[in-house]
């Protein structure tokens, strides 16, 4: 295949993952919100499972499976699109969910349809003006659907971790097979066109219709979403389980098996943990750059318009995809006085956090529109207040609605930098070799118990890591709370 | 700064033996079977204003050989040196030889005898249960270069696509082809010894056979070191060298998994059995050392016929 039939083929199956992604996404959003507690919270655990699961994983624990279907390599094309749709759905599900309100209500499409029935003379000189059904959906309902649409088509487009280990068609890959044997950046840009090209354009169409929609939509109006019927429920569940199964258990099962043959591999390989801690520690300092540079546009408030395509121009490298960003980032610092700064971590740091930075902004974006400005408001006065109490119940307020939910925020940023794996392959400095690249090294040798067990442990790592960071926050917050309670005690004595 | 093309798993524990003996410390940077890998040959030459590199450990000999042309390796001639027979030395010292792989037929034995007529009738007829590498890289890209310079362009690009028409599976490496075989998936293919024998080591039925040229000689690919012009470490680099090509160092590289063929004078009480029986092929192996046009205009019709 040449490469152009290589862009149109990746083309044609994003388009296709994004579309069944959305569909799924959107009956999906009936089930985000039901009566019962328990039930949405599993509902959303059960959906972000597999979303959060590492492309890593994905692609090790299928690689066997992948190699069985070498003399069915259109079977294994089909079964790649599956696992990628299969990550790419709860993506679409969250970004329809928080997505702003359709501009068309559902009462102007019921008045629409009244004037369609109408048979007064007047009405149907109208209809010429009110133009097709089609027009009226891509108008309203069809508008909502564009940026979330829109994002899924650039993240199934620019796949490039589990494509490699699956062996699969992707100009990704064919790009990266050009430069391996030695073509000049120049020569890669010039090619790299075609899909940035594609890249670009969806993108401005998914700015339009963000700007139309925030422009056009009030805030307050929330979509009306029909309770399930029983049948749907059992579908969603169905899916869920599915996507659970498929994407998340599989692998850990998998890997989780070989871990416990392979254990002793932590006895010979004392570089493991040193490189996880580089690993954490990028991921650390590019997620909190990210996710601050994130806030601090986003926290603004309403943008004026040179502030949103400034904001566009900073996030456009990470949207255009880590391979040709981060080879650009190689060329400065290789190339010109930088390269002084070459060996350093700075490279890589700089590519992770121009990787990160959209989907920050991209949260900050949906956590603005989903915050309670009211207690924002109150927490803010509480804290102004010349009452000690009032001010301690301020931060209190303020922790619960503001700080808690930014640490939760941060915490996908992280992860995303923590097993990126085509920045590091580019840009890592070989003392700072982050663990999670040097075992996605590894894995193209095969599946190994070793492997599973050092696999095992980078995963393992930052989950634990998140979790004492976690124990230690509630330690402080229930320190602050005695000390606010004893507090209020001796004033009430 | 080492940048090495030998796997990590088995050059690691050398490189840190140096830092023990030396008290050099020694920064790595790996390539590896992963396509992502940029391949560091290519990171050379590009960093060439500003070299980062100071050792090379190349797995391979091509690529080496393409930087010596480009004028990118500084001469020097170890006295370890002296124990590798020159066909596998640069003769003004820009590179040296050691550890060696050979290139080979992996076969299962469930599915097919081991014998070079069972191959050879293979290759008559459906190829769709045979499996190699994407020749554009690594050593199966040496390979196409040395038949590319033995039977011509034209015949072996009538050559290849003749075996395409008869269905042989193009994967990603040697080390997939290796597991296609093993597992089953495949009978045979091409492979370096060092895949051949993780697949012995892990009880799998296979055996392996010599891939020999059309006058029967053997593809036996060295490893190959060399220090990169412009180093800043040049004494720290020379002492790497003389201790990568001690006899010490050759036989460790026998006893570990990958079983490298020794290219110098060694104690042979020490070596492997398998590493023995390679011995023999590994000595009737054909001189690589020219192969570098051949290889340009190999890959020039590769790049065409792979990424159009």
């Amino acid at each position: 295949m040449s490469f152009t039939e290589i862009v149109e083929f990746s083309l044609f199956r994003a388009c296709l993952i994004s579309l069944l992604s959305m569909l799924v996404a959107q009956s999906l959003q009936p089930a985000l919100k039901t009566e019962r507690l328990w039930q949405t919270r599993l509902i959303w655990g059960a959906l972000l499972a597999p979303f959060f699961c590492p492309d890593l994983l994905v692609g090790y624990a299928y690689y066997n499976f992948s190699l069985s279907l070498v003399h069915h390599p259109v079977w294994n094309e089909w079964f790649y699109g599956l696992l990628v749709t299969l990550k790419t759905i709860p993506l679409a599900t969250i970004l329809l969910y928080f997505s702003p309100p359709s501009p068309l209500s559902a009462e102007a499409f019921y008045c629409r349809e009244l004037l369609n029935r109408s048979q007064s003379a007047r009405f149907s000189k109208l209809s010429w003006w009110c133009g097709p059904r089609w027009l009226w959906w891509v108008r309203g309902p069809g508008l909502r659907l564009l940026p979330a649409g829109g994002l899924v088509f650039l993240i199934a487009f620019q796949e490039f971790e589990i494509c490699t280990l699956m062996n699969t068609t992707a100009w990704t890959l064919n790009l990266f097979d050009r430069r391996a044997i030695g073509w000049e950046s120049t020569r890669v840009y010039q090619l790299g066109l075609r899909p940035l090209g594609v890249e670009l354009l969806v993108l401005l169409i998914i700015l339009f219709a963000y700007l139309k929609l925030t422009k056009q939509t009030n805030k307050t109006d929330r979509p009306i979403v029909k309770p399930l019927s029983s049948a749907r429920e059992g579908l969603t569940w169905a899916y869920l389980a599915f996507a659970f199964v498929v994407i998340l258990l599989i692998p850990v099962g998998l890997v989780f098996r070989g871990s416990i043959a392979g254990w002793t591999v932590f006895l010979t390989n004392s570089s493991l943990l040193r490189e996880t801690g580089y690993a954490c520690g990028f991921a650390a300092i590019s997620g909190v750059l990210a996710h601050g540079t994130a806030v601090y546009w986003v926290g603004r408030g309403q943008l004026v318009w040179w502030s949103r395509i400034l904001l566009f121009l900073v996030c456009l490298p990470g949207l255009c995809g880590s391979f040709l960003m981060s080879l650009t980032v190689l060329e400065l610092f290789q190339k010109t006085s930088l390269y002084h700064l070459y060996d350093t971590p700075l490279p890589l740091i700089t590519g992770l956090y121009l990787f990160v930075l959209p989907r920050a902004v991209l949260i900050q974006f949906i956590r603005r529109d989903a915050t309670q400005r009211e207690s924002t408001f109150l927490a803010k006065t509480l804290r102004n207040s010349p009452v000690i109490a009032h001010r301690r119940e301020g931060w209190q307020l303020c922790w619960e609605q503001n700080l808690w939910p930014q640490f939760w925020c941060l915490i996908p940023v992280c992860f995303w930098t923590y097993f990126d794996m085509t920045t590091p392959s580019i840009l890592a400095s070989p003392a700072t070799t982050p663990a999670p690249y040097r075992l996605y090294n590894l894995m193209h040798y095969g599946q190994g118990t070793g492997l599973s067990a050092m696999l095992s442990a980078t995963i393992a790592a930052p989950c634990l890591f998140i979790t004492l960071l976690i124990v230690f926050l509630k330690t402080i917050q229930w320190i602050h709370l005695r000390r606010l309670m004893t507090h209020r005690n001796s004033n009430s004595l | 700064m080492v940048y090495c093309a030998h796997d990590s798993i088995y050059s690691e524990e050398i490189l840190n033996q140096f830092t023990e003996q030396t008290g050099i410390e020694v920064e790595i940077r790996f390539d590896t079977e992963a396509t992502k890998s940029l391949g560091l040959v290519q990171s050379i030459i590009a960093e060439a204003a500003h070299p980062r590199c100071d050792v090379f450990w190349n797995n391979e000999i091509l690529g080496t050989l393409d930087l010596a042309e480009r004028g990118l390796l500084q001469p020097y001639k170890s006295l370890n040196a002296e124990r590798i027979p020159e066909k596998f030395r640069s003769p003004n010292g820009a590179w040296t030889g050691f550890g060696a792989r050979l290139r080979l037929y992996i076969i299962n034995t469930d599915q097919m005898d081991a014998t070079p007529e069972a191959v050879e009738q293979a290759l008559q007829g459906d190829l769709s249960k045979m499996a190699i590498a994407k020749p554009l890289f690594g050593t199966t890209l040496t390979q196409y270069s040395l038949m590319w310079s033995e039977m011509g362009g034209d015949a072996l690009k009538e050559w290849h696509h003749k075996r395409t028409e008869q269905g042989w599976k193009i994967v990603q490496g040697n080390a997939v082809v290796k597991n296609l075989v093993a597992d089953g998936k495949c009978q045979f293919g091409w492979t370096d010894t060092d895949d051949f024998f993780l697949a012995v080591d892990d009880n799998k039925p296979v055996a392996m056979l010599p891939i020999r040229t059309e006058e029967g000689q053997t593809i036996c690919i060295p490893n190959t070191v060399s220090i990169v012009k412009g180093t800043n470490q040049e004494k720290a680099a020379q002492k790497l060298i003389d201790f990568l090509l001690s006899e010490e160092i050759e036989l460790a590289l026998a006893n570990s998994r990958s079983r490298q063929v020794p290219l110098g004078t060694v104690d042979e009480s020490k070596l492997p059995e398998e590493v023995k029986q390679l011995q023999g092929w590994a000595a009737e192996g054909v001189p690589l050392g020219g192969l570098l046009e051949a290889r340009n205009e190999c890959l020039n019709w590769l790049e065409e016929e792979f990424l159009p």
